[in-house]
Protein backbone atom coordinates (compact mmCIF):
# COMPACT_ATOMS: atom_id res chain seq x y z
CA UNK A 1 0.00 0.00 0.00
CA UNK A 2 1.32 3.43 -0.89
CA UNK A 3 2.03 5.65 2.07
CA UNK A 4 1.47 9.37 2.00
CA UNK A 5 5.21 9.91 1.78
CA UNK A 6 5.54 7.57 -1.16
CA UNK A 7 2.62 9.23 -2.83
CA UNK A 8 4.18 12.64 -2.43
CA UNK A 9 7.49 11.37 -3.71
CA UNK A 10 5.83 9.89 -6.74
CA UNK A 11 3.96 13.08 -7.49
CA UNK A 12 7.02 15.21 -6.95
CA UNK A 13 9.02 13.03 -9.34
CA UNK A 14 6.26 13.35 -11.88
CA UNK A 15 6.13 17.09 -11.36
CA UNK A 16 9.88 17.49 -11.73
CA UNK A 17 9.88 15.40 -14.85
CA UNK A 18 6.90 16.85 -16.63
CA UNK A 19 6.35 20.44 -15.57
CA UNK A 20 8.65 22.15 -18.09
CA UNK A 21 7.53 20.01 -20.97
CA UNK A 22 3.86 20.67 -20.22
CA UNK A 23 4.51 24.36 -19.69
CA UNK A 24 6.18 24.68 -23.06
CA UNK A 25 3.46 22.68 -24.80
CA UNK A 26 0.84 25.01 -23.34
CA UNK A 27 2.99 28.04 -24.06
CA UNK A 28 3.10 27.14 -27.71
CA UNK A 29 -0.64 26.52 -27.97
CA UNK A 30 -1.28 29.76 -26.11
CA UNK A 31 0.77 31.73 -28.59
CA UNK A 32 3.65 32.39 -26.23
CA UNK A 33 1.52 33.71 -23.40
CA UNK A 34 3.18 32.79 -20.16
CA UNK A 35 0.07 33.46 -18.11
CA UNK A 36 -2.00 31.17 -20.28
CA UNK A 37 0.51 28.36 -19.97
CA UNK A 38 1.02 28.81 -16.25
CA UNK A 39 -2.69 28.74 -15.57
CA UNK A 40 -3.17 25.59 -17.58
CA UNK A 41 -0.26 23.70 -16.06
CA UNK A 42 -1.11 24.86 -12.58
CA UNK A 43 -4.63 23.54 -12.94
CA UNK A 44 -3.36 20.27 -14.36
CA UNK A 45 -1.20 19.60 -11.33
CA UNK A 46 -3.90 20.65 -8.91
CA UNK A 47 -6.17 18.19 -10.67
CA UNK A 48 -3.50 15.51 -10.43
CA UNK A 49 -3.21 16.07 -6.71
CA UNK A 50 -6.90 15.81 -6.14
CA UNK A 51 -7.36 12.73 -8.26
CA UNK A 52 -4.07 10.91 -7.85
CA UNK A 53 -5.50 8.05 -5.83
CA UNK A 54 -8.01 7.25 -8.52
CA UNK A 55 -5.38 7.00 -11.22
CA UNK A 56 -3.93 3.72 -12.26
CA UNK A 57 -0.22 3.55 -11.33
CA UNK A 58 0.54 1.45 -14.35
CA UNK A 59 -0.70 4.13 -16.73
CA UNK A 60 1.61 6.50 -18.50
CA UNK A 61 0.90 9.46 -16.28
CA UNK A 62 3.14 11.67 -18.40
CA UNK A 63 0.84 11.04 -21.30
CA UNK A 64 -2.18 11.57 -19.10
CA UNK A 65 -0.85 14.93 -17.92
CA UNK A 66 -0.07 15.95 -21.46
CA UNK A 67 -3.62 15.20 -22.51
CA UNK A 68 -4.95 17.08 -19.51
CA UNK A 69 -2.80 20.02 -20.51
CA UNK A 70 -4.10 20.01 -24.05
CA UNK A 71 -7.61 19.69 -22.72
CA UNK A 72 -7.02 22.70 -20.48
CA UNK A 73 -5.73 24.63 -23.46
CA UNK A 74 -8.84 23.86 -25.47
CA UNK A 75 -11.08 24.98 -22.63
CA UNK A 76 -9.25 28.25 -22.24
CA UNK A 77 -9.17 28.94 -25.94
CA UNK A 78 -12.88 28.25 -26.10
CA UNK A 79 -13.58 30.73 -23.33
CA UNK A 80 -11.40 33.31 -25.00
CA UNK A 81 -13.24 32.81 -28.24
CA UNK A 82 -16.52 33.47 -26.47
CA UNK A 83 -15.11 36.59 -24.85
CA UNK A 84 -13.79 37.81 -28.19
CA UNK A 85 -17.13 37.39 -29.87
CA UNK A 86 -18.15 40.90 -30.96
CA UNK A 87 -21.52 40.67 -29.25
CA UNK A 88 -20.03 39.52 -25.98
CA UNK A 89 -17.27 42.09 -26.25
CA UNK A 90 -19.90 44.75 -26.72
CA UNK A 91 -21.57 43.73 -23.49
CA UNK A 92 -18.55 42.95 -21.39
CA UNK A 93 -15.87 45.17 -22.85
CA UNK A 94 -13.12 44.17 -25.19
CA UNK A 95 -10.29 41.90 -24.23
CA UNK A 96 -6.67 42.63 -24.74
CA UNK A 97 -5.43 41.11 -27.97
CA UNK A 98 -3.53 37.98 -27.03
CA UNK A 99 0.10 37.84 -27.99
CA UNK A 100 3.34 36.44 -26.75
CA UNK A 101 4.52 37.74 -23.40
CA UNK A 102 7.50 40.04 -23.31
CA UNK A 103 10.00 37.45 -22.24
CA UNK A 104 8.73 34.95 -24.78
CA UNK A 105 8.68 37.52 -27.56
CA UNK A 106 12.21 38.60 -26.79
CA UNK A 107 13.39 35.09 -27.60
CA UNK A 108 11.84 34.92 -31.04
CA UNK A 109 13.09 36.23 -34.35
CA UNK A 110 10.79 37.70 -36.96
CA UNK A 111 9.94 34.46 -38.73
CA UNK A 112 9.28 32.70 -35.47
CA UNK A 113 6.92 35.46 -34.39
CA UNK A 114 5.12 35.07 -37.70
CA UNK A 115 4.92 31.33 -37.10
CA UNK A 116 3.39 31.73 -33.66
CA UNK A 117 1.01 34.34 -35.08
CA UNK A 118 0.02 31.89 -37.80
CA UNK A 119 -0.86 29.33 -35.16
CA UNK A 120 -3.09 31.96 -33.64
CA UNK A 121 -5.15 32.00 -36.82
CA UNK A 122 -6.49 28.59 -35.94
CA UNK A 123 -9.60 28.08 -33.85
CA UNK A 124 -8.90 26.34 -30.55
CA UNK A 125 -9.78 22.78 -31.49
CA UNK A 126 -7.90 22.94 -34.76
CA UNK A 127 -4.93 24.52 -33.05
CA UNK A 128 -4.69 21.86 -30.39
CA UNK A 129 -5.21 19.06 -32.90
CA UNK A 130 -2.53 20.49 -35.16
CA UNK A 131 -0.02 20.91 -32.34
CA UNK A 132 -0.64 17.48 -30.94
CA UNK A 133 -0.31 15.71 -34.25
CA UNK A 134 2.27 17.72 -36.08
CA UNK A 135 4.51 18.92 -33.31
CA UNK A 136 4.13 16.35 -30.59
CA UNK A 137 3.52 13.32 -32.79
CA UNK A 138 0.47 12.32 -30.78
CA UNK A 139 -1.83 9.67 -32.20
CA UNK A 140 -5.17 10.82 -33.52
CA UNK A 141 -6.85 8.68 -30.89
CA UNK A 142 -5.34 10.93 -28.24
CA UNK A 143 -6.52 14.00 -30.08
CA UNK A 144 -9.98 12.52 -30.25
CA UNK A 145 -9.90 11.80 -26.54
CA UNK A 146 -8.79 15.32 -25.67
CA UNK A 147 -11.33 16.94 -27.92
CA UNK A 148 -14.10 14.48 -27.12
CA UNK A 149 -14.67 13.66 -30.74
CA UNK A 150 -14.24 10.72 -33.06
CA UNK A 151 -10.94 9.86 -34.69
CA UNK A 152 -12.19 10.86 -38.16
CA UNK A 153 -13.26 14.20 -36.76
CA UNK A 154 -9.84 14.67 -35.16
CA UNK A 155 -8.30 13.95 -38.52
CA UNK A 156 -10.54 16.49 -40.18
CA UNK A 157 -9.58 19.09 -37.62
CA UNK A 158 -5.92 18.62 -38.46
CA UNK A 159 -6.68 18.83 -42.16
CA UNK A 160 -8.76 21.94 -41.65
CA UNK A 161 -5.95 23.51 -39.69
CA UNK A 162 -3.54 22.76 -42.48
CA UNK A 163 -5.90 24.27 -45.01
CA UNK A 164 -6.13 27.49 -43.01
CA UNK A 165 -2.38 27.63 -42.63
CA UNK A 166 -1.90 26.86 -46.28
CA UNK A 167 -4.01 29.86 -47.23
CA UNK A 168 -1.77 31.95 -44.99
CA UNK A 169 1.29 30.77 -46.89
CA UNK A 170 2.46 28.12 -44.49
CA UNK A 171 3.09 24.49 -45.27
CA UNK A 172 2.16 22.12 -42.51
CA UNK A 173 5.15 19.87 -42.72
CA UNK A 174 7.73 18.43 -44.99
CA UNK A 175 5.62 16.48 -47.45
CA UNK A 176 3.36 14.69 -45.01
CA UNK A 177 -0.38 14.51 -44.88
CA UNK A 178 -2.61 13.00 -42.26
CA UNK A 179 -5.13 10.26 -42.63
CA UNK A 180 -7.27 8.40 -40.22
CA UNK A 181 -5.85 5.74 -38.02
CA UNK A 182 -7.07 5.06 -34.57
CA UNK A 183 -3.73 4.47 -32.96
CA UNK A 184 -1.28 6.54 -34.93
CA UNK A 185 -0.87 9.27 -37.45
CA UNK A 186 -0.36 7.97 -40.91
CA UNK A 187 1.90 10.25 -42.86
CA UNK A 188 1.86 10.09 -46.61
CA UNK A 189 4.93 11.41 -48.31
CA UNK B 1 6.23 34.14 -68.57
CA UNK B 2 4.81 31.86 -65.92
CA UNK B 3 4.63 33.20 -62.41
CA UNK B 4 5.93 30.79 -59.85
CA UNK B 5 3.92 30.31 -56.72
CA UNK B 6 6.19 30.84 -53.75
CA UNK B 7 6.98 27.74 -51.77
CA UNK B 8 5.00 27.66 -48.55
CA UNK B 9 7.13 28.11 -45.50
CA UNK B 10 7.48 25.16 -43.20
CA UNK B 11 5.44 26.01 -40.14
CA UNK B 12 6.33 22.85 -38.26
CA UNK B 13 10.03 23.54 -38.62
CA UNK B 14 9.59 27.11 -37.43
CA UNK B 15 7.45 26.09 -34.50
CA UNK B 16 10.07 23.58 -33.46
CA UNK B 17 12.54 26.44 -33.43
CA UNK B 18 10.05 28.38 -31.33
CA UNK B 19 10.01 25.43 -28.92
CA UNK B 20 13.79 25.60 -28.75
CA UNK B 21 13.61 29.33 -28.12
CA UNK B 22 11.12 28.75 -25.31
CA UNK B 23 13.24 26.01 -23.77
CA UNK B 24 14.67 28.34 -21.15
CA UNK B 25 11.29 29.60 -20.02
CA UNK B 26 10.11 28.03 -16.83
CA UNK B 27 6.81 28.23 -15.05
CA UNK B 28 7.09 30.71 -12.22
CA UNK B 29 4.51 29.30 -9.85
CA UNK B 30 6.66 26.49 -8.63
CA UNK B 31 6.44 27.41 -5.00
CA UNK B 32 2.70 26.98 -4.81
CA UNK B 33 2.78 23.65 -6.54
CA UNK B 34 5.71 22.37 -4.59
CA UNK B 35 3.95 23.14 -1.36
CA UNK B 36 0.98 21.24 -2.64
CA UNK B 37 3.06 18.29 -3.62
CA UNK B 38 4.72 18.21 -0.25
CA UNK B 39 1.34 17.49 1.19
CA UNK B 40 0.28 20.90 2.43
CA UNK B 41 -3.39 20.13 2.59
CA UNK B 42 -4.25 23.65 3.67
CA UNK B 43 -2.60 24.85 0.51
CA UNK B 44 -4.61 22.39 -1.51
CA UNK B 45 -7.83 23.66 -0.04
CA UNK B 46 -6.67 27.19 -0.70
CA UNK B 47 -5.88 26.38 -4.30
CA UNK B 48 -9.23 24.78 -4.82
CA UNK B 49 -10.89 27.79 -3.26
CA UNK B 50 -8.94 30.07 -5.51
CA UNK B 51 -10.12 28.29 -8.59
CA UNK B 52 -13.65 28.70 -7.33
CA UNK B 53 -13.06 32.30 -6.38
CA UNK B 54 -11.59 33.06 -9.74
CA UNK B 55 -14.71 31.73 -11.34
CA UNK B 56 -16.95 33.65 -8.96
CA UNK B 57 -15.08 36.82 -9.59
CA UNK B 58 -15.41 36.47 -13.32
CA UNK B 59 -19.10 35.85 -12.92
CA UNK B 60 -19.39 38.86 -10.67
CA UNK B 61 -17.72 41.06 -13.22
CA UNK B 62 -19.96 39.77 -15.93
CA UNK B 63 -23.02 40.43 -13.79
CA UNK B 64 -21.76 43.86 -12.94
CA UNK B 65 -21.80 44.80 -16.56
CA UNK B 66 -18.15 45.45 -16.96
CA UNK B 67 -15.50 42.84 -17.13
CA UNK B 68 -12.97 45.54 -17.59
CA UNK B 69 -13.28 46.60 -14.02
CA UNK B 70 -10.96 45.11 -11.61
CA UNK B 71 -10.83 46.84 -8.38
CA UNK B 72 -10.04 45.62 -5.03
CA UNK B 73 -9.36 47.46 -1.90
CA UNK B 74 -7.79 46.00 1.14
CA UNK B 75 -7.74 48.99 3.38
CA UNK B 76 -9.32 52.33 2.83
CA UNK B 77 -7.71 55.40 4.24
CA UNK B 78 -8.17 55.67 7.93
CA UNK B 79 -10.17 58.54 9.32
CA UNK B 80 -7.10 59.87 11.07
CA UNK B 81 -5.40 60.41 7.76
CA UNK B 82 -8.04 61.99 5.58
CA UNK B 83 -5.58 63.27 3.04
CA UNK B 84 -4.27 59.84 2.41
CA UNK B 85 -5.53 58.55 -0.85
CA UNK B 86 -7.12 55.20 -0.81
CA UNK B 87 -6.10 53.20 -3.71
CA UNK B 88 -9.21 52.77 -5.66
CA UNK B 89 -7.31 51.37 -8.47
CA UNK B 90 -8.36 50.79 -11.88
CA UNK B 91 -10.27 51.01 -14.32
CA UNK B 92 -11.64 51.05 -17.73
CA UNK B 93 -15.32 51.29 -17.40
CA UNK B 94 -17.46 51.15 -20.48
CA UNK B 95 -19.64 54.16 -20.95
CA UNK B 96 -22.59 51.82 -21.01
CA UNK B 97 -21.94 50.53 -17.53
CA UNK B 98 -24.75 51.25 -15.20
CA UNK B 99 -25.11 51.15 -11.51
CA UNK B 100 -25.79 47.51 -11.53
CA UNK B 101 -25.14 45.08 -8.79
CA UNK B 102 -22.08 45.92 -6.83
CA UNK B 103 -19.16 43.69 -7.42
CA UNK B 104 -17.87 41.98 -4.34
CA UNK B 105 -14.20 42.36 -3.83
CA UNK B 106 -12.67 39.21 -2.55
CA UNK B 107 -9.93 39.58 -0.15
CA UNK B 108 -8.00 38.27 2.75
CA UNK B 109 -9.66 34.92 2.90
CA UNK B 110 -10.48 33.75 -0.57
CA UNK B 111 -14.19 33.82 -0.01
CA UNK B 112 -14.50 36.80 2.27
CA UNK B 113 -15.64 39.93 0.54
CA UNK B 114 -14.25 43.04 2.18
CA UNK B 115 -15.70 45.65 -0.08
CA UNK B 116 -17.97 46.11 -2.99
CA UNK B 117 -17.43 48.08 -6.12
CA UNK B 118 -20.27 49.66 -7.97
CA UNK B 119 -19.39 49.47 -11.62
CA UNK B 120 -20.30 52.93 -12.75
CA UNK B 121 -18.15 55.34 -14.67
CA UNK B 122 -16.83 56.48 -11.32
CA UNK B 123 -16.75 53.28 -9.39
CA UNK B 124 -17.52 53.50 -5.75
CA UNK B 125 -15.71 51.32 -3.33
CA UNK B 126 -17.63 50.49 -0.22
CA UNK B 127 -15.92 48.54 2.51
CA UNK B 128 -18.16 45.89 3.96
CA UNK B 129 -16.45 45.56 7.26
CA UNK B 130 -13.09 45.07 8.73
CA UNK B 131 -11.96 41.82 7.30
CA UNK B 132 -11.81 38.93 9.63
CA UNK B 133 -8.24 38.26 10.36
CA UNK B 134 -7.59 34.66 10.99
CA UNK B 135 -3.88 34.47 11.40
CA UNK B 136 -1.42 36.58 13.25
CA UNK B 137 0.91 36.94 10.29
CA UNK B 138 -1.95 38.24 8.25
CA UNK B 139 -2.87 40.68 10.97
CA UNK B 140 0.67 41.94 11.16
CA UNK B 141 0.85 42.23 7.43
CA UNK B 142 -2.38 44.14 7.25
CA UNK B 143 -1.35 46.46 10.03
CA UNK B 144 1.87 47.20 8.24
CA UNK B 145 0.11 47.72 5.00
CA UNK B 146 -2.30 50.12 6.61
CA UNK B 147 0.59 52.12 7.90
CA UNK B 148 1.73 52.49 4.34
CA UNK B 149 -0.56 55.40 3.72
CA UNK B 150 -3.53 53.26 4.35
CA UNK B 151 -2.94 51.56 1.12
CA UNK B 152 -2.78 47.95 0.70
CA UNK B 153 -2.83 46.31 -2.53
CA UNK B 154 -1.29 43.04 -3.16
CA UNK B 155 -2.11 40.12 -5.09
CA UNK B 156 -3.49 36.91 -3.92
CA UNK B 157 -1.47 34.63 -5.98
CA UNK B 158 -3.91 32.46 -7.74
CA UNK B 159 -7.15 34.08 -6.70
CA UNK B 160 -6.87 35.96 -9.89
CA UNK B 161 -4.85 34.19 -12.46
CA UNK B 162 -2.15 35.85 -14.45
CA UNK B 163 -4.37 35.82 -17.46
CA UNK B 164 -7.04 37.60 -15.46
CA UNK B 165 -4.42 40.11 -14.57
CA UNK B 166 -3.61 40.66 -18.18
CA UNK B 167 -7.14 40.80 -19.35
CA UNK B 168 -8.76 42.53 -16.45
CA UNK B 169 -5.96 44.61 -15.12
CA UNK B 170 -5.37 46.79 -13.29
CA UNK B 171 -5.53 44.34 -10.57
CA UNK B 172 -5.72 44.66 -6.93
CA UNK B 173 -6.04 41.72 -4.75
CA UNK B 174 -4.85 40.57 -1.49
CA UNK B 175 -2.27 38.08 -0.63
CA UNK B 176 -3.82 36.07 2.12
CA UNK B 177 -0.47 34.62 2.90
CA UNK B 178 1.42 37.77 3.52
CA UNK B 179 4.02 36.93 6.04
CA UNK B 180 6.42 34.09 5.77
CA UNK B 181 5.51 33.22 2.24
CA UNK B 182 4.88 36.71 1.00
CA UNK B 183 8.12 37.12 -0.84
CA UNK B 184 7.49 34.44 -3.40
CA UNK B 185 3.92 35.44 -3.95
CA UNK B 186 4.75 39.08 -4.38
CA UNK B 187 7.67 38.34 -6.63
CA UNK B 188 5.28 36.36 -8.73
CA UNK B 189 2.85 39.22 -8.74
CA UNK B 190 5.53 41.63 -9.78
CA UNK B 191 6.69 39.48 -12.61
CA UNK B 192 3.11 39.15 -13.72
CA UNK B 193 2.50 42.83 -13.57
CA UNK B 194 5.73 43.63 -15.30
CA UNK B 195 4.79 41.30 -18.11
CA UNK B 196 1.45 42.99 -18.50
CA UNK B 197 3.10 46.38 -18.43
CA UNK B 198 5.82 45.55 -20.88
CA UNK B 199 3.31 44.03 -23.21
CA UNK B 200 1.42 47.27 -23.40
CA UNK B 201 4.41 49.30 -24.41
CA UNK B 202 5.00 49.45 -28.10
CA UNK B 203 8.07 51.63 -28.16
CA UNK B 204 11.06 49.32 -28.61
CA UNK B 205 13.44 51.52 -26.65
CA UNK B 206 11.10 51.70 -23.71
CA UNK B 207 10.41 48.03 -23.83
CA UNK B 208 14.12 47.31 -24.02
CA UNK B 209 14.75 49.44 -20.95
CA UNK B 210 11.97 47.72 -19.05
CA UNK B 211 13.29 44.32 -19.95
CA UNK B 212 16.80 45.31 -19.01
CA UNK B 213 15.57 46.69 -15.72
CA UNK B 214 13.68 43.56 -14.97
CA UNK B 215 16.63 41.43 -15.88
CA UNK B 216 18.84 43.43 -13.52
CA UNK B 217 16.20 43.15 -10.86
CA UNK B 218 15.96 39.41 -11.27
CA UNK B 219 19.73 39.17 -11.00
CA UNK B 220 19.54 40.84 -7.64
CA UNK B 221 20.39 44.37 -8.66
CA UNK B 222 17.17 46.35 -8.24
CA UNK B 223 19.08 49.56 -7.59
CA UNK B 224 20.80 49.26 -10.98
CA UNK B 225 17.46 48.46 -12.50
CA UNK B 226 15.97 51.58 -10.98
CA UNK B 227 18.81 53.60 -12.48
CA UNK B 228 18.06 52.23 -15.94
CA UNK B 229 14.50 53.43 -15.57
CA UNK B 230 15.59 56.77 -14.19
CA UNK B 231 17.72 57.26 -17.28
CA UNK B 232 14.75 56.43 -19.42
CA UNK B 233 12.56 58.91 -17.58
CA UNK B 234 15.21 61.56 -18.05
CA UNK B 235 14.62 61.33 -21.77
CA UNK B 236 11.19 62.85 -21.26
CA UNK B 237 9.08 60.11 -22.75
CA UNK B 238 5.38 60.34 -23.32
CA UNK B 239 3.01 60.56 -20.35
CA UNK B 240 1.96 56.99 -20.94
CA UNK B 241 5.54 55.83 -20.66
CA UNK B 242 6.02 57.92 -17.56
CA UNK B 243 3.06 56.12 -16.06
CA UNK B 244 4.59 52.78 -16.66
CA UNK B 245 8.20 53.51 -16.01
CA UNK B 246 7.88 55.63 -12.92
CA UNK B 247 5.81 53.04 -11.14
CA UNK B 248 8.29 50.35 -12.09
CA UNK B 249 11.03 52.59 -10.83
CA UNK B 250 9.28 53.04 -7.53
CA UNK B 251 8.82 49.34 -7.08
CA UNK B 252 12.47 48.68 -7.84
CA UNK B 253 13.58 51.34 -5.42
CA UNK B 254 11.39 49.78 -2.78
CA UNK B 255 12.83 46.38 -3.44
CA UNK B 256 16.36 47.68 -3.15
CA UNK B 257 15.53 49.10 0.26
CA UNK B 258 15.41 52.72 -0.87
CA UNK B 259 11.98 53.19 0.51
CA UNK B 260 12.21 56.94 0.96
CA UNK B 261 13.12 57.34 -2.68
CA UNK B 262 10.38 54.94 -3.65
CA UNK B 263 7.86 56.92 -1.66
CA UNK B 264 9.12 60.11 -3.29
CA UNK B 265 8.50 58.66 -6.70
CA UNK B 266 5.21 57.36 -5.46
CA UNK B 267 4.20 60.78 -4.19
CA UNK B 268 5.26 62.51 -7.38
CA UNK B 269 3.25 60.19 -9.51
CA UNK B 270 0.53 59.11 -7.16
CA UNK B 271 -2.21 60.45 -9.31
CA UNK B 272 -0.83 58.65 -12.28
CA UNK B 273 -0.50 55.48 -10.30
CA UNK B 274 -4.07 55.61 -9.26
CA UNK B 275 -4.91 54.86 -12.85
CA UNK B 276 -2.01 52.65 -13.52
CA UNK B 277 -2.13 48.93 -13.64
CA UNK B 278 1.24 48.88 -12.04
CA UNK B 279 0.04 50.31 -8.78
CA UNK B 280 -0.33 46.81 -7.47
CA UNK B 281 3.32 46.10 -8.09
CA UNK B 282 4.47 49.23 -6.35
CA UNK B 283 2.47 48.61 -3.26
CA UNK B 284 3.35 44.98 -3.29
CA UNK B 285 6.98 45.95 -3.36
CA UNK B 286 6.50 48.33 -0.50
CA UNK B 287 4.62 45.68 1.35
CA UNK B 288 7.38 43.24 0.80
CA UNK B 289 9.87 45.62 2.23
CA UNK B 290 7.66 46.09 5.21
CA UNK B 291 6.94 42.41 5.63
CA UNK B 292 10.22 40.59 5.11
Amino acid sequence: MTTATQRNQQIRALYERERDRLFRAALRVGGGRRAFAEDVVHDVFVKLLTSYESLDDSRDLGGYLYRCTMNGCVSRLRKEAVRNNPLVALLLGSQMAPGPGADARARLNGVQREAIDALGLLPGRERVAFCMVRLDDAPLADVAQVLSCSVPTACKLVQRAEAILGRAGWGASASASVSVSADKVVAHG
Amino acid sequence: MVERTPEPRDLVAELRRVDDAFAQLKPSRRDDLERLIDGDTDELVRQSNRALTRQRLRTAFAMGGSAAIVVALLAVATSSAPSTPAIAVAMTTPATATAAAAVPVLAVAPTTPIATVTPTATPTVTPIATPTVTTSSRAVAIARLQRLQGLAVAREWGTLSSSSLESLSPLVAIDGRLGSTAAGAIDGAMVGVADAVVDRVTDDDVQGALLEARSLSQRGAPADAARVLAALLARAPSPRVVDVVSSEQASLLARSGQVDEACAVWSAHRQRFSSSENAAAVVAALARWQCP
